[in-house]
């Protein structure tokens, strides 16, 4: 079995293990956020290069991570209603759940290339970025409507300003990045414009 | 273009230039006389004020554009918007939105369906104005980007209302955390049922298609024959 191959089954092993977590601890953005590890994951084993397969089984790591924190320390069980300790658990689980989206976002990149023949350049990612992290979570969202009892819009909110925030600084860096190296974003990941 | 769409398309702007904000004027008179059943439904008065105002303000965006030979939309889509405008303004000083349980949800899927086809045309544009090894490829991907994109503004709408909240100190996202997630699942619904449209769309046209039908630059408003 080669390096590729054991990658995406690990990725996909842990992705299901986050899946499974997130589902017992009614996590709906994480039960999300590992679907698209899932998906991602048999996509590019398939379709794109070794590197983006270690860039999904890194995300995978972070993604079951942030699922562990998000099911216990950081279950919504944890705080209490207009408690002090709300705001900082708004904080807190936004960044959470922000934080595997930023390897994902750039993933949704490289498997929508390689599924379509698309090609983006440094402007597109820096433009499109923001808007694709937050349009990731909205499903999550959706899905902790079907079981909801969210303590407050604050949740929804911070999440999704967080999101935005770091997406766009994230966004910035990486167009930079491209820009100066003359880089594109295809079914390959990044390479240099021909 | 040829002098007569030019001036076809100036006296329309023209047109909404002025008769856009004067009819939510209008509707905003009867907020302010305090017969707008909204107010009876449970908005305050300087929430619906604040929101034809708003609104008046946004309608001016598509005409000034056009007027500045900087931005030509499709008469359809400008259509779309107008009528999402007034839908939204007229529904909420009607206190559709309060005393109809359902219109809520009704509402989000058809603001999110227009803002779907916004971002359609806008992704058109990027790949039609972008050098050519940027593309968004078939219309699988074209139709990933734009569900993602699309759905983003629905949460960007609802930052917006708890941004008001905490700038005004009322709380207009009454319902709480479970009210907002519907509103975003309606969203996800509006912005389904338009991808799947693009899809459908794009299996017989292409982006270019959207894209030569909207005039984006001064370039673009030149008039045949002024340029020899």
């Amino acid at each position: 079995m080669d390096s590729g191959r054991a990658g995406a089954i690990l990725s996909a092993a842990v992705a299901l293990v986050s899946l499974i977590l997130a589902v017992d601890g009614r996590e709906g953005s994480m039960v999300v956020t590992s679907f698209f590890v899932l998906v991602f994951g048999a996509i590019a084993s398939k379709r794109c290069s070794l590197k983006m397969n270690r860039l999904i089984l890194i995300a995978s790591f972070v993604t079951l991570v942030c699922t562990v924190l998000t099911t216990t320390v950081l279950a919504q069980s944890s705080v209490e209603k207009d408690s002090e300790f709300e705001f900082l658990w708004f904080y807190l689980t936004a960044v959470v759940h922000a934080v595997p989206l930023v390897p994902l976002t750039f993933s949704t990149f490289v498997i929508t290339a390689s599924v379509s023949e698309a090609s983006y350049n440094w402007a597109v990612v820096r433009g499109l970025s923001p808007f694709i992290a937050m349009g990731m979570q909205v499903p999550g969202y959706v899905v902790e409507y079907l079981d909801s009892d969210i303590v407050d819009n604050g949740y929804i909110l911070y999440g999704l300003l967080t999101m935005l925030i770091i997406m766009a600084v994230f966004g910035v860096i990486l167009s930079h990045y491209m820009r100066k190296n003359r880089l594109i974003i295809n079914e390959n990941g990044m390479v240099v414009m021909g | 273009m040829n002098a007569y769409e030019d001036s076809k398309e100036r006296r329309v702007a023209w047109i909404l230039l002025f008769a856009a904000p004067a009819l939510l004027a209008v509707v905003c008179s009867f907020v302010v006389a305090g017969i707008a059943p909204g107010l009876d439904a449970g908005h305050p008065e300087e929430y619906l004020v604040a929101t034809c105002f708003a609104w008046a303000v946004i309608s001016l965006v598509v005409p000034i554009l056009r007027l500045l030979n900087l931005v030509s939309l499709p008469p359809m889509l400008i259509a779309a918007i107008y009528v999402n405008i007034f839908f939204y303004v007229l529904s909420l000083c009607g206190g559709l939105y309060l005393n109809v349980s359902w219109f809520g949800d009704f509402g989000h899927v058809v603001s999110s369906a227009i803002v779907t086809c916004i971002v359609f045309v806008g992704l058109c544009l990027i790949e039609a104005h972008s050098p050519a090894h940027v593309t968004f490829g078939n219309r699988v991907g074209m139709c990933i980007m734009l569900l993602l994109v699309a759905l983003s503004f629905g949460g960007i709408w609802e930052m917006i209302e708890g941004f008001t909240d905490g700038v005004t100190g009322n709380a207009y996202m009454v319902y709480g955390a479970a009210d907002t997630m519907g509103d975003l699942s309606a969203d996800l619904i509006g912005a389904i049922v338009i991808t799947i449209c693009v899809y459908w769309y794009l299996g017989d046209h292409s982006p270019s298609d959207i894209s030569s039908k909207v005039r984006f630059g001064r370039r673009a408003f030149e008039i045949d024959g002024e340029s020899d």
